[in-house]
């Protein structure tokens, strides 16, 4: 009783992230005491809602950090507790975690959109739970449910209400992050993990904002292998390619389109898209045989362009397809479908359609029109989130 | 859990009693709150005149058992890193958001300091472990400590942590630099701030059959790197994507892996945490590093001692059959020193090989702990002696 009035009486905010550490450590009665506290507060919060103080005009791919945050953490047996919000900030470390060691984490990449009336949608949020739970067995972590995945995306969403952008100005990226927070000193697999959501507002992923990607094909750097991580979203597929990215972009291009590692004969997915290739009636991407990133966008544009009549090609796609292709487009939540102007392969640079009219823009309208309500899901592709 | 208990006691407003009571019980609801809370207890207090920290020195093995002090030093994006300072072992704090989260941004090293007779502590090479974070900070786009301030820190975490090195001859004090993009950063690109830490933990043996033979299973299905990747660097990214590999081979019985090249998937490379040596009468064989592979330090003054003993040395690539018809295996590392191989399994077939004190393994072993402990005379400037 006496924890419940000062929860009311006080800065909630410094309170809840000091009890939230309780929380961290298995409180369970004052856990409960919290999560009641954050869902009255909410709800308060809901009924007088406004946006955030954010230039929605001018969103790029930044972080603008929210004001909550979601976290839970495993024990040895691999359950993790029901987790709570608390105010978006530092977390801690042991500096012999896991994850800042050994690499051992999962990240997963999602959109909420606010409509006209001001509902709050997410698209096929329950793929990325799933491709975060077979991540995690490839990585020999412990994951979270996909009930309880989305339990704390959901969360994560209704606490950061205010930072969904206006209808058209961006979408608020959910970062659902599991990483193996044990320590260890030898090389193992962390003995607990820890799940977090947080958000940022954003509207355009590429600096290029919607105008068209110039790429650049990458011979030396490849961004997986066979027998690798690069068919789930490890962290470790990311480091590594920050180089290959900066040196193309010190040279004009927008990312970087890797080739597969054992051949370099292949063309695979961008730094964090897959990619697309327009040939008349033909549409032809990549085959996700184990080293590129099954993205659901890349699934959800495959569907779309089959019930439109298009022929959808997954399999093997030489680099020299480049050349023949009549429209190329990339794919990812944070991209979305992105049109590519142009690739520079060795010394070759071929162009391509963009514009209205086209397939590519076909599909992006329709794919954002079912994203954002203007089209109607038969698919039950959007879950609203309240 | 102290700490927030009386941290939340001096923002309280309402009267102190009726919370601290309340809160106090909550923890007897939760078992692992309260036996954190006993742990906490039951730790010694740090006497700065004990010799030695309260550790059963005979049963050392590699689990963590973080010595008193660490080292923190942080920098930004395009600036040099500021001064260091030790702190006590504790937890960091990071952004959700930071780029060693979320990118995998980081890069790691390990050495040993070791207890002489004398008492003085004894640093084997670390300046080649400074030169390689450099390298491997470049190659994951990160700014990194000189050589002189990663030296610097290596020195003060072996002489704060003294207690912690063990006695002659029962181990060492493993030291573990760490250099991670701790800013936080949202789109794939480079953290903007970086942090250097340096914790350390007393240590025996690295395998779990202590000084016993190796037993290798050669990975075909998982591969450790790929040409172009990060294999050559330090980086924290190679070593989650072979624990499904490690577990595997682990739970059959096997000590440790040996991984093949990614593209013909017929040459040696290393294995999880060291490098491979083939040995076939007088020569000495083992793949040359030409960016999959980590150069170790190990590897390399193994190299150099075998040379002056008279043994052909060659950095070459070593096809799987090769390592199948060898007389002696053994693997090199900063944890695992130098380990005889006894046996490789490679598909179906198990090799066995040459072990024991006249080994040409055990030859090297001698003259490198030798050096390293101070009972042989450095002549190569190996060594860094701290008081």
């Amino acid at each position: 009783m006496a924890l419940r009035r000062l929860l009311q009486s006080s800065t909630t905010s410094s309170y809840l992230s000091k009890i939230c550490t309780f929380r961290m450590h298995g409180t369970k009665a004052t856990a409960s005491i919290v999560e009641e506290h954050v869902s009255e507060m909410l709800r308060s919060e809901r009924e007088d809602e406004e946006c955030a103080d954010v230039d929605w005009d001018n969103l790029g791919f930044s972080l603008v950090p929210t004001d909550y945050m979601f976290a839970t953490r495993s024990c040895r047996e691999g359950n993790f507790e029901q987790g709570c919000l608390s105010r978006y900030g530092n977390m801690e470390l042991n500096p012999a975690a896991g994850i800042l060691n050994y690499g051992q984490g999962l990240i997963e990449g999602m959109k909420a959109y606010r409509r006209e009336d001001g509902r709050v949608f997410m698209f096929r949020p329950e793929l990325n739970a799933m491709r975060m739970k077979n991540g995690a067995e490839r990585m020999c972590m412990h994951s979270p449910s996909v009930q309880h995945f989305m339990e704390g995306v959901k969360q994560t969403v209704l606490a950061n209400r205010r930072w969904v952008p206006p209808p058209g100005k961006g979408s608020l990226y959910l970062r659902p992050l599991l990483f193996g927070s044990g320590a260890s000193l030898g090389v193992s697999a962390a003995s607990e993990y820890t799940f977090v959501v947080f958000g940022s507002p954003v509207q355009n992923y590429f600096k290029e904002g919607t105008a068209a990607l110039n790429l650049y094909v990458e011979e030396v750097v490849p961004r997986a292998y066979l027998g690798g991580t690069g068919a789930v979203k490890a962290i470790s597929n990311y480091g590594p390619v920050l180089d290959a990215m900066r040196r193309a972009k010190a040279r004009g291009f927008s990312d970087v389109l890797y080739l597969d590692a054992e051949t370099k004969k292949n063309i695979e997915e961008v730094s964090a898209a897959n990619i697309f290739l327009v040939k008349g009636n033909t549409i032809v991407t990549p085959a996700t045989n184990g080293t590129i990133l099954r993205g659901i966008t890349r699934e959800s544009v495959i569907e779309i362009a089959l019930d439109l009549g298009y022929e959808v090609e997954e399999r093997v796609v030489p680099v020299a397809e480049l050349k023949e292709a009549e429209e190329v487009f990339c794919t990812g939540t944070a991209a979305g479908i992105a049109s590519v102007g142009s690739i520079t392969f060795q010394n070759t640079r071929t162009e391509y359609k963009v514009g209205d009219g086209l397939v590519t823009q076909q599909l992006r309208s329709i794919l954002v029109g079912i994203q954002t309500g203007s089209i109607q899901d038969t698919k039950n592709w959007v879950l609203e989130i309240d | 859990m102290i700490k927030t208990i009386s941290s939340l006691r001096n923002s309280l407003v309402l009267p102190l009693h009726v919370h601290i009571r309340t809160l106090q019980s909550f923890s007897k609801y939760n078992v692992q709150a309260a036996s954190a809370l006993q742990e906490e207890r039951k730790k010694p207090t740090h006497q700065d005149d004990d010799e030695y920290a309260d550790m059963d020195w005979d049963n050392l093995g590699f689990g963590l058992t973080p010595a008193d002090y660490m080292y923190v030093m942080k920098c930004s994006k395009d600036g040099e890193f500021t001064k260091g300072e030790l702190s006590r072992f504790g937890n960091i704090q990071l952004s959700p958001s930071a780029g060693v989260l979320n990118y995998g941004q980081g890069v790691y090293e390990g050495t040993k300091a070791q207890r002489k007779e004398n008492g003085k502590l004894l640093l084997f090479r670390p300046d080649q472990n400074a030169v390689r974070m450099q390298i491997g900070a470049e190659r994951m786009l990160m700014p990194s400590p000189s050589v002189d301030q990663f030296v610097d820190a290596v020195k003060q975490i072996a002489s704060a942590n003294k207690r912690w090195v063990p006695p002659p001859g029962k181990g060492s004090l493993y030291i573990r630099p760490l250099l991670m993009g701790s800013g936080p950063i949202l789109g794939l690109a480079p953290a903007p701030e970086y942090t250097f830490i340096v914790y350390a933990s007393p240590v025996g043996n690295y395998f779990k059959e202590g000084v016993a033979d190796l037993n290798l299973y050669v990975e075909e299905e998982y591969v450790r790197a790929a040409p172009g990747g990060a294999g050559g660097v330090k980086s924290i990214t190679n070593y989650a994507p072979v624990l499904k590999a490690l577990r595997r081979a682990k739970s059959r019985g096997f000590s440790d892996i040996l991984y093949l090249d990614a593209v013909k998937k017929k040459y040696l490379e290393e294995a999880s945490s060291c490098n491979v040596f083939v040995v076939k009468g007088r020569t000495i064989s083992t793949p040359a590093t030409s960016g999959t592979i980590l150069e170790g330090i190990t590897r390399k003054s193994v190299m150099e001692i075998a040379s002056d003993q008279g043994y052909q040395v060659v950095e070459k690539a070593v096809h799987v059959d090769e390592v199948m018809n060898a007389d002696e295996v053994f693997c090199t590392g900063t944890a695992v020193g130098v380990a005889p191989v006894g046996t490789i399994t490679y598909q179906d077939k198990r090799v066995g090989y040459e072990t024991g004190d006249e080994s040409v393994c055990q030859k090297l072993r001698s003259v490198l702990v030798g050096l390293q402990t101070g009972t042989i005379e450095d002549t190569k400037g190996w060594i860094t002696c701290i008081n």
